[in-house]
């Protein structure tokens, strides 16, 4: 608990880092509009962060989150484009991700097999379906559906007393993620679960119930996350944040939570996500190419995990040298 | 019964084998001219490039690690070997620069996985990121063409027969069927996948094997990066975009497991034969094109719930015969005692 504790320390000191050398670089980064609204370009990577944290504290993954923000997008698109009501549809594209989590989640209990494995294939048939729904619409891939309305494209690039909305929507998810899985029997269930499955079964908790939940709590989170980049964009696309699930899963294990499950903080996640949401707008900023700051953004992933491998290694020796000297003391 | 159900266990590909047999002959029955040889060349042929990654990818997960970068490896060494023959007219030259990137991208990842405490899916998401970072930066976007036509024509070129790829990869498989399964040193990947902890206690060199595994993906990556120039002629920025998510798919399907120590190449191998026949057939089956991705799709997760429920299938008819042969072997000493 102690080291998760100075984790979340060391995030601050890297954001803290990374704003004094994109502010000394450019004197534009600094400007708190700017630090807000460029909240904006990466709220779709936090918003399905935050429930990734999660599948990922029960020591499972999800792959398809990238198709299922693709298929969320054009469902929603494509269902106003045939008349529906645009909030309507938006209900609608949160239940096809809550479908795609649905079929996760169930294909992971019956075969067993690792998520890994089936969150691939069930990305392949998402991507699949999303590019169906479009053909029906008449758009090829490229091209998608635009001219959604003005109220729904609103809802991430207007503001709400001053402040951008992208701020209030990110602050009220990672409240409610934060609530579920630090406050709630579920959460505690979920890091049981990842810590030790059979314990967790043998300690009466359902265990396929509660993956099942986790997996389809995660689509709707992707789905949540498509939608949101239609509105900010103001089209809709079957491949929208298709490549997303790297940056997501960046932000998750750079948040403290262990690949192989059973820790992880919704803080964490969050504070990784401004992390390197602003360092892919300082890139940006400092006018270094998007495809350089893939690079460096791969870098910084291992980077950072491999400093706190060697900075846990460290802590451990200095502790036992610690203990030893007591001994001897003693 | 029993019998063939040992069969079935001890040769797991025998399945997937016959899957794909029943497969090719289910779009035969729906379309006739997909049945022939030429069919069939043709899959092995476009087949040859997923097969080597797939191979690479399988000898990771049998360490009981992953590697999503292959397929932005691929790209890479693609990208600088069509510039190496471009600038040198040389096919050596090529081979050296897509084999070469191949061993410097698995050094990087094995080295980082080992030595530096970066867990398998980390490192790789990461370099996945860079390798397809650097190729885009090198090209700035564009296309790699005009492939000299002598390097296109060799790296097809027909021998017995078949293309020059087909042999490329029977080669590949029957060296590391061999290496694997017959050489100590390809025990020593198993044995790490199955408990590496054990493995180090034994004195095995764990680390070194880790590294060797990416090495070995990394090559196999740099081959398929050199047939795919030749295959295409030309090298667009997307190459090997999903090649990664295809070949952990087919490892699994040929009955790799994810959670190590457990496979065989030449089930690896039918599994990206399986999928390439998937992806190929989908022309056969008369439907609009934007459905392809949803078919192949679909086929895929089935394939894979398949072979997941078929093993524990056969998982639990083992766990029966071991318990009836525990109930014999206990209960014989008690009948003789009632005798005596």
């Amino acid at each position: 608990m102690k080291i998760f504790r100075s984790w979340i320390t060391a995030l601050f000191i890297l954001i803290a880092v990374e704003f004094a050398i994109f502010g000394s670089i450019s004197p534009y980064f600094l400007n708190l509009d700017n630090l807000l609204y460029s909240v904006g370009d990466f709220l779709y990577i936090a918003v399905a962060a935050l429930p990734m944290t999660l599948v990922i504290v029960t020591g499972g993954i999800d792959i398809s989150i990238g198709s299922t923000m693709g298929l969320a997008s054009i469902t929603t698109a494509l269902l106003w484009y045939l008349g529906m009501n645009v909030w309507l549809a938006s209900i609608f594209g949160l239940l096809s991700g809550a479908a795609v989590g649905l079929l996760n989640g169930l294909l992971l209990i019956i075969t067993e097999i690792n998520p890994l494995v089936i969150t691939l294939g069930s990305s392949f048939l998402v991507a699949g379906i999303a590019l169906i729904l479009s053909g029906l619409a008449g758009a090829t891939g490229f091209e998608g559906i635009s001219g959604l309305p003005y109220a729904f494209s609103n809802v991430v690039n207007g503001t709400i007393l001053g402040i951008p909305n992208a701020v209030w929507i990110l602050a009220a998810v990672a409240i409610l993620f934060y609530v579920i899985l630090h406050h709630t029997k579920f959460g505690q269930q979920l890091f049981l679960i990842g810590v030790n499955r059979h314990a967790a079964a043998y300690s009466g908790i359902d265990v396929d119930r509660k993956l099942v939940l986790t997996y389809v709590i995660m689509g709707m989170g992707a789905a949540l996350s498509g939608i949101l980049l239609t509105s900010y964009f103001t089209s809709a696309r079957s491949d929208l944040g298709s490549d997303s699930a790297l940056s997501v899963i960046t932000c998750v294990v750079l948040g403290g939570a262990s690949i192989n499950g059973g820790s992880g903080s919704i803080f964490g996640t969050l504070l990784a996500s401004l992390l390197i949401g602003y360092l892919k707008y300082g890139l940006q900023m400092i006018r270094v190419s998007a495809q350089a700051t893939n690079v460096y953004m791969g870098l910084v992933l291992i980077a950072t995990i491999s400093g706190r491998y060697f900075w846990e290694l460290y802590s451990a020796r200095l502790k036992n040298r610690a203990a030893t000297a007591v001994q001897k003391t003693s | 019964m029993k019998n063939w159900i040992t069969v079935i266990t001890k040769r797991y590909e025998m399945v997937i084998l016959a899957l794909l047999v029943v497969y090719f002959l289910i779009i035969s029955a729906i379309n006739p001219s997909f049945f022939s040889g030429n069919t069939v060349v043709r899959i092995a042929y476009n087949a040859a490039q997923l097969i080597l990654v797939t191979l690479g990818v399988s000898i990771v997960i049998i360490t009981r690690n992953i590697d999503v970068s292959v397929g932005s490896l691929v790209g890479l060494a693609a990208t600088l070997g069509g510039a190496a023959v471009n600038a040198t007219m040389s096919t050596p030259m090529l081979l050296l620069v897509t084999l070469g990137t191949g061993l410097i991208g698995g050094l990087v990842n094995g080295i980082g996985i080992a030595y530096f405490g970066v867990s398998s899916i980390i490192m790789t998401l990461g370099t996945m990121a860079i390798f397809r970072g650097l190729l885009i930066m090198y090209t700035g976007g564009r296309w790699i063409q005009t492939i000299p036509a002598f390097y296109i024509q060799g790296s097809r070129a027909p021998f017995l027969g078949l293309p020059l790829p087909i042999w490329i990869s029977l080669a590949v498989l029957v060296i590391l069927y061999f290496v694997f399964s017959r050489v100590r040193f390809g025990r020593l990947f198993y044995a790490v996948g199955n408990n590496a902890e054990g493995a180090n206690l034994q004195g095995m060199p764990v680390k070194k094997i880790l590294v060797m595994a990416y090495v070995i993906c990394g090559l196999l990556a740099g081959g398929a990066a050199a047939i795919y120039i030749g295959q295409l002629g030309a090298v667009p920025n997307t190459v090997g975009i999903g090649l990664e998510t295809q070949a952990i798919a087919a490892a699994v399907i040929g009955g790799v497991s994810l959670a190590g120590g457990k496979g065989t190449v030449i089930g690896a191998f039918i599994g990206a034969l399986l999928m390439q026949t998937v992806n190929y057939s989908l022309v056969f089956l008369k439907v609009p094109g934007y459905w392809n991705d949803a078919i192949s799709g679909f086929m895929l997760l089935a394939i894979i719930v398949f072979s997941a429920l078929f093993s524990k299938y056969v998982q639990r008819q083992k766990e029966s015969a071991v318990d009836a042969e525990v109930a014999v072997s206990a209960g014989a000493p008690v009948r003789e005692g009632v005798q005596k």
